[in-house]
């Protein structure tokens, strides 16, 4: 039982992290109608200017995450402008062939700038455990754990607060809704696609940076992260905020307690199983909405 | 001086011409409709003014060209809004939320309150269904949804894009009894319909649209004792 609360931990601290990039997804597919390949790799972008911002120039913590949120967002506007908005009014395919090649881009980008070798991203945070007296024995939560679950969290709650309660973020559902409508209503389509680039670059990049002392950091350490955000996203319902949270925690809880009773080799294994389960038993992901159109 | 203007507009999907030099204009207070068939430009002509395609002709409303720099978010701003086909609203959100969208382009911080008292006064059956989904409506109530959205912005140049489309002829006549209470409180207004008969019986003045052009123009109740017009569009 101690055993299973202890994975149990580890993993919701892990499906936390598929969460914040799964919700990079579900932003990105709602309000624009596209899958956002290349999400994976703006999370090894962030995890590689938070380690430049934490060991080059010392910053304390909380600047690293704001300014790896805030490059990130940068070079991904940048990036948007170049490569995906000439592709907005063209067939989707298009768009679909810019963000699978933007992979490459953003990943040659950061071997050109930090060279290929894997870097060692020094802890940001104590790493002595906390033991916690739990049914006679001790479970152990680190400091580590606890953050990733607290700043995770936070930036949930921050998410679905702005969505719903700021002008630019019940804009975005409008947009998500009925495109043509919003226009019409004035909403400026360009702010729109700033404010969700955004939002999906700062969640990967403050995941990154979260997991960069745990996995060390490497130009191809996006692309199994961006595979499993994108299985737990579509998990919990493609384009759904709550489901890709969902998605994202679940994803985690069923690797570690696969790792802990089956086994860690098997644990990818068992994570696609567990999608085609869900996706046999819900087609749309666990909170998604079958589309229902009134003509 | 007329309000809005249009000289020589061309516009295309592709290669496939839908406006071919349209001349077009409204006065200040006018109700002044657009009929034509299904497929002769009328939806296209309304989203060249909103700014939502580009086109090549001018457009000058109140003086000022539109096109260009202007995008459709300012036009908006400068007080020409749509009310589009299908009525368009967001079925998601709540009759109130629809409404409040309607008011994106007011001033930050401007109280919708006042404004959204006032729609429901206009339009009772919204007030009754406040907190409803918009997608749950019936069409009429829906088109009346969308007008309401649509006065939060405040138009001075209200476009209408065939509002009486798939309603009972009840229905119709309620909502053309509401197009001219708008019409009351000063605004200028822009009528594209299918329903020749209503639309003529309602405006000011008419254009008669095909293929991309205009073939024929005059006061409403000209043209509705026209005999071509009578023969193709009001049924004999």
């Amino acid at each position: 039982m101690t055993m299973f609360v202890q994975a149990l931990i580890g993993g919701i601290s892990q499906g936390a992290i598929y969460a914040l990039i799964a919700l990079g997804y579900s932003v990105i597919y709602s309000t624009l109608k596209m899958g956002h390949f290349a999400q994976g790799d703006f999370y090894m972008l962030g995890a590689f200017i938070g380690l430049f911002l934490s060991t080059q120039l010392g910053l304390p913590a909380v600047i690293v995450f704001a300014g790896a949120g805030l490059l990130t967002s940068l070079v991904m506007l940048g990036l948007e402008r170049v490569a995906y908005r000439p592709m907005y009014n063209r067939p989707m395919n298009a768009l679909l062939i810019a963000t699978l090649g933007m992979q490459y881009v953003v990943q040659q980008i950061a071997k050109l700038i930090w060279g290929s070798d894997i870097k060692r991203f020094p802890a940001m945070f104590n790493n002595q455990a906390i033991h916690i007296p739990f049914m006679g024995d001790s479970v152990a939560v680190t400091p580590q754990n606890l953050w990733v679950m607290g700043i995770c969290g936070t930036l949930m709650i921050a998410l679905v607060l702005f969505m719903k309660k700021t002008k630019t973020g019940i804009a975005m559902s409008a947009v998500s809704m009925n495109r043509k409508a919003a226009s019409l209503m004035g909403v400026k389509i360009t702010t729109i696609i700033t404010a969700t680039y955004t939002i999906a670059a700062c969640l990967a990049a403050v995941a990154g940076v979260l997991m960069g002392p745990v996995y060390s950091v490497s130009f191809s350490m996006g692309g199994s992260m961006g595979t499993k955000a994108m299985t737990a996203a579509v998990m919990g319902g493609f384009g759904s905020i709550p489901g890709a949270m969902l998605g994202g925690v679940l994803l985690g809880i069923a690797e570690t307690l696969c790792s802990l009773y089956i086994s860690t080799a098997y644990k990818d294994v068992f994570t696609f199983i567990i999608l085609l389960v869900v996706l046999f038993w819900k087609p749309q992901g666990i909170l998604g909405q079958a589309k229902i159109t009134k003509v | 001086m007329s309000y809005l203007k249009i000289e020589g507009l061309y516009g295309s999907y592709g290669n496939i011409q839908a406006l071919k030099g349209i001349d077009l204009e409204v006065n200040k207070g006018e109700i002044v409709s657009i009929v034509g068939a299904n497929g002769a430009g009328k939806t296209t002509l309304l989203t060249c003014i909103s700014g939502l395609m580009p086109y090549k002709g001018t457009i000058t409303y109140d003086g000022q060209q539109l096109g260009g720099k202007i995008s459709a978010d300012k036009i908006v701003k400068m007080g020409i809004v749509q009310v589009p086909e299908g009525r368009q609203i967001f079925s998601e959100l709540s009759v109130i939320e629809n409404l409040k969208m309607g008011a994106y382009s007011r001033p930050r911080g401007e109280n919708p309150q006042p404004d959204i008292d006032r729609i429901f006064g206009l339009f009772p059956r919204l007030g009754e269904r406040k907190d409803q989904k918009g997608g749950s409506l019936s069409g009429g109530e829906q088109q009346m949804l969308a007008m309401g959205r649509a006065m939060m912005a405040h138009p001075k140049l209200l476009l209408l894009d065939e509002p009486s489309m798939g309603l009972a002829p009840v229905v119709v006549a309620d909502i053309f009894k509401n197009i001219r209470q708008l019409h009351d409180q000063g605004i200028t207004i822009v009528l594209i319909e299918q329903n020749a008969k209503m639309a003529l019986k309602n405006s000011d003045r008419a254009y008669v649209i095909e293929n991309g052009e205009i073939t024929l123009s005059g006061p409403a109740a000209e043209l509705a004792e026209n005999e071509e017009i009578q023969k193709a569009y009001l049924g004999g």
